[in-house]
């Protein structure tokens, strides 16, 4: 079906010639300081290098600067009438005749089976509250590998059946090998059940949605039959150690202004994040199989970050992706210390990486490069960055070394040696006012427009004070931060792939060691820069501290940031509060309620295979099939190597293999209840 | 084990394990089948053994008592099968179901019932089925062909 969108092109085209006027403007501005700096005795080529790396860093922090500050602007006065929420709905062109059904979707990889089906009872209990839960399945697409895992996730998804009666609309399937990841498990689902369903909302292992976000965004869908997926806001929850709910506090306060500023500009052509959004299915199918893209990893192979290709598909193919910033009940979780989000960006930066040769597209409109672009350099900025730190050091080392002039010729008055400090303080200056300033807006707004989330966040007092603890612990991270992704982006360029590491999520306090092994280097070298540019050029030091500062100190700021205890004593004292730990959301209570109780895993030596209810159970489910004669041979073997060696001589696979025939399942089983491994 | 035969109880000794240990894995793993009669479950070990004994070479020690309690699970496992009217050896997957929705699900019913009613039984077979594991819906496909990209710059795919 070719659609066309209703969205009419005047908003959309003043909006965004609004927005870019104000991005380029303040390039330009930002330019002409620092060209006027340096122009002073002509342009020298690390002068000439600087400024065009200034110009990409500048074009992108203005670009983040003015989404926020339009959408500081959109919240203050009200609202946008034009986002998705406040659309009037549209009739369709011709009925739609897919089943009126939508499946919730979750795909997981060895993730903890007690978390995942914590939040799943939480979500689908809120489902039912609703009284609309008949219109919705849900489907667990499990790709883990984990034997014990495997048989874990079975055993809590028959209880979650029994909860709820759920028996016929909670599935679960596991896959038998797991090709192209997450998209390729979304898309064996679309495969084979695609045309059960109108609809899938798609949820990471750690997401949560409240059932009237759920039911919501069902109807904004079926009151605009052109919208092709809604993205919702997620925002980061529970969680514990300090340095996740610091970066839960920023989200918390922070993205209200950027998601609505993005919204704004972006309108029918917003993008997708991966998770917590509601997708037609019909369209989705059509357009969005990702092909393996040629060469090898990282930049071809398998699509990583396929969320932002499948959304310029969609919207190359005519259809709407909108982001309803104003939806709530949408929420996700953080990595718990600094050390596992650098381990998270470095999946996230060789999936953004790889869309380099996305943006060179044939038939993507430009605001699809955008998206793509606004990607890339969420990770490029790093490498930017340090690289003009790096000749900053240089050109001022060069400056130090340079001897003035005063007299030149008969001329009897001194000619001063030109000074830039006021020139490239104003820059430095409007820089740093770029980064801080929508933390400013995020605060006026909170203070002018919502008494009740303003206590919410703790009152006047302490959300200031942890805008400026946050702001403190955010210029601590930053060069951190920067290192790691410039190492990441480095090693990609190098063509060094990385695997598929299941998540760590739960709070876990680092020690030295673990510290010592990831931030020695960087600790090193925030020594070695310090002394050489205190050495060489005692000027720049002075300017270079803060970033030094994050080095040198960030060993004890990752193993302090990981501590639980301080991220809830930090609570108690009230700070980095967020609306949802004030008050907590039903969907959020639940999930709490539900980790508190037993997790059922089993704790013997042959685990859950001694228990004869969760094989059973694992029987059932497994295909049925007869392995041929050298399969049964290597599973034989395999069986007695287990029973002679010991199972910690199998790998997990040998492992697997193992569990999935129902003979030698049951004769595993069997041995493991005569061993007295008894549940 | 009283009623246990005598060459029964020599091949038991001679395996390397006690009767009594054997008939204790069998019976507590007959409790856990959901079985709860003990008179039953004293004369099923039995037989159990008795039935794992014809089929084990002696001096195994490990292969009798995991003999035995596969013919226990392969007793329930008919059990059912008759329950719901079905052939416990072509449908092994149904009757694992059962087995799962019996141990798992709260049918309200023992092992007992099934093992001691010898013919079909529409009202146990009904609760079983109700809530007999159902992982996946019927297939409903739908092609989701991959799409052609091509690239200025790259190699198109």
């Amino acid at each position: 079906m070719a659609v066309h969108s209703p969205m009419p092109n005047r908003p959309r085209l003043f909006r965004r010639t609004v927005f870019l006027t104000l991005v380029t403007l303040t390039t330009f501005a930002a330019m002409f300081m620092i060209t006027s700096a340096f122009q002073q005795n002509g342009l020298t080529p690390q002068e000439l290098v600087l400024l065009l790396l200034y110009t990409l860093l500048i074009l992108w922090i203005s670009t983040s600067f003015w989404t926020a500050t339009i959408g500081f602007l959109v919240l203050l006065f009200g609202g946008d009438s034009q986002s998705i929420s406040c659309l009037p709905p549209l009739a369709a062109r011709e009925p739609d005749t897919t089943p009126s059904r939508t499946a919730i979707v979750m795909p997981i990889y060895n993730e903890d089976p007690h978390r995942v089906f914590s939040g799943l009872a939480a979500i689908w209990q809120t489902l039912l509250e609703t009284g609309r839960s008949e219109d919705f399945e849900l489907f667990i697409l499990s790709d883990t590998r984990d034997p014990e895992t495997w048989m874990q996730e079975e055993a809590n998804w028959y209880r979650l059946c029994e909860e709820f009666d759920g028996h016929g609309r909670i599935f679960y399937r596991n896959r038998e090998k797991n090709v192209a990841r997450k998209s390729g498990n979304i898309e064996d689902f679309c495969h084979r059940w695609g045309n059960r369903y109108r609809y899938m909302i798609v949820l990471d292992a750690d997401s949560l949605m409240s059932g009237e976000t759920l039911v919501r965004m069902v109807d904004l869908m079926e009151a605009h039959p052109n919208v092709a997926l809604i993205q919702s806001p997620p925002l980061p929850v529970n969680q514990k150690s300090l340095f996740a709910r610091v970066l839960q506090f920023a989200s918390s306060l922070y993205s209200d202004i950027f998601t609505a500023g993005s919204s704004y500009w972006q309108l029918a052509d917003s993008n997708y994040w991966g998770h917590n959004a509601i997708i037609r299915i019909q369209p989705f199918v059509k357009h969005c199989g990702l092909p393996k893209l040629p060469g090898r990893e990282p930049f071809g192979g398998e699509i990583l970050s396929h969320d932002f290709v499948e959304a310029a598909l969609l919207r190359e193919a005519g259809w709407e992706v909108w982001l309803a910033y104003d939806l709530s009940g949408s929420y996700e979780e953080l990595p718990p210390t600094l050390i596992d989000y650098a381990k998270r960006d470095r999946r996230w930066c060789q999936g953004n990486m790889q869309h380099v040769r996305m943006v060179f597209a044939r038939g993507l409109s430009g605001i699809s490069r955008l998206h793509l672009v606004m990607g890339i350099m969420s990770y490029l900025s790093s490498p930017l960055w340090l690289l003009f730190l790096l000749i900053t050091g240089f050109e001022a080392y060069i400056r130090s070394q340079t001897l003035p002039v005063y007299f030149f010729g008969d001329n009897v008055f001194p000619v001063w040696p030109e000074s830039y400090t006021v020139e490239m303080t104003t820059v430095l200056l409007v820089t740093l006012a770029m980064l801080f300033l929508p933390k400013l807006w995020s605060l006026i707004l909170l203070f002018t427009r919502n008494r009740k989330k303003l206590q919410a966040f703790g009152g006047f007092f302490r959300v200031t004070l942890s805008v400026f603890f946050e702001s403190l612990f955010s210029i601590f991270t930053a060069p951190v931060l920067m290192l790691y992704q410039s190492k990441f982006v480095i090693s990609i360029l190098a063509r060094k792939s990385v695997g598929w590491p299941p998540q760590q999520r739960d709070a876990h306090g680092l020690s030295f060691k673990e510290a010592f092994l990831a931030h020695g280097g960087q600790t090193l070298i925030g020594f070695v820069a310090g002394a050489l540019s205190y050495y060489y050029v005692p000027s720049f030091f002075w300017w270079f501290t803060p970033v030094l500062a994050g080095l040198i100190f960030a060993i004890p700021t990752s193993m302090v940031s990981s501590s639980a205890g301080l991220g809830l004593f930090a609570r108690k004292l009230g700070l980095f509060l967020t609306p949802e730990e004030s008050r907590t959301p039903r969907v959020i209570e639940l999930l709490h309620r539900n980790l508190e109780r037993e997790s059922g895993a089993e704790e013997s030596g042959y685990g859950k295979v001694v228990d004869p209810a969760a094989c059973a159970l694992h029987a059932a489910l497994l295909p049925q099939r007869i392995p041929r004669k050298r399969q049964r041979h290597q599973l034989h073997a395999l069986m007695y190597q287990l029973v002679e060696d010991g199972q910690e001589t199998l790998s997990s696979a040998e492992k697997r293999s193992l569990i999935s025939d129902p003979d030698t399942l049951m004769r595993l089983h069997t041995l493991a209840w005569n061993r007295g491994e008894t549940p | 084990m009283s009623s246990e035969p005598v060459a029964v109880a020599a091949i038991v000794e001679s395996a390397g394990h006690g009767a009594s240990e054997i008939g204790e894995i069998v019976k507590s793993y007959l409790r856990r089948l959901r079985f709860r009669d003990s008179v039953l479950i004293d004369r099923l070990a039995a037989e159990c053994i008795e039935r794992a004994s014809r089929r084990v070479a002696r001096h195994d020690s490990d292969e009798l008592p995991r003999r035995a309690v596969e013919e226990a699970q392969r007793r329930l496992d008919q059990a059912l099968a008759r329950a719901l009217g079905v052939n416990a050896s072509r449908e092994p997957a149904i009757v694992a179901g059962a087995r799962a929705a019996l141990l798992m699900g709260d049918i309200g019913v023992s092992a007992d019932e099934f093992y001691l009613n010898s013919a079909v039984n529409p009202e146990l077979a009904a609760r079983l089925q109700a809530r007999s594991p159902l992982a996946q819906p019927p297939e409903a496909p739908v092609a989701m062909p991959p799409q052609k990209l091509r690239f200025f710059l790259f190699k198109s795919v």
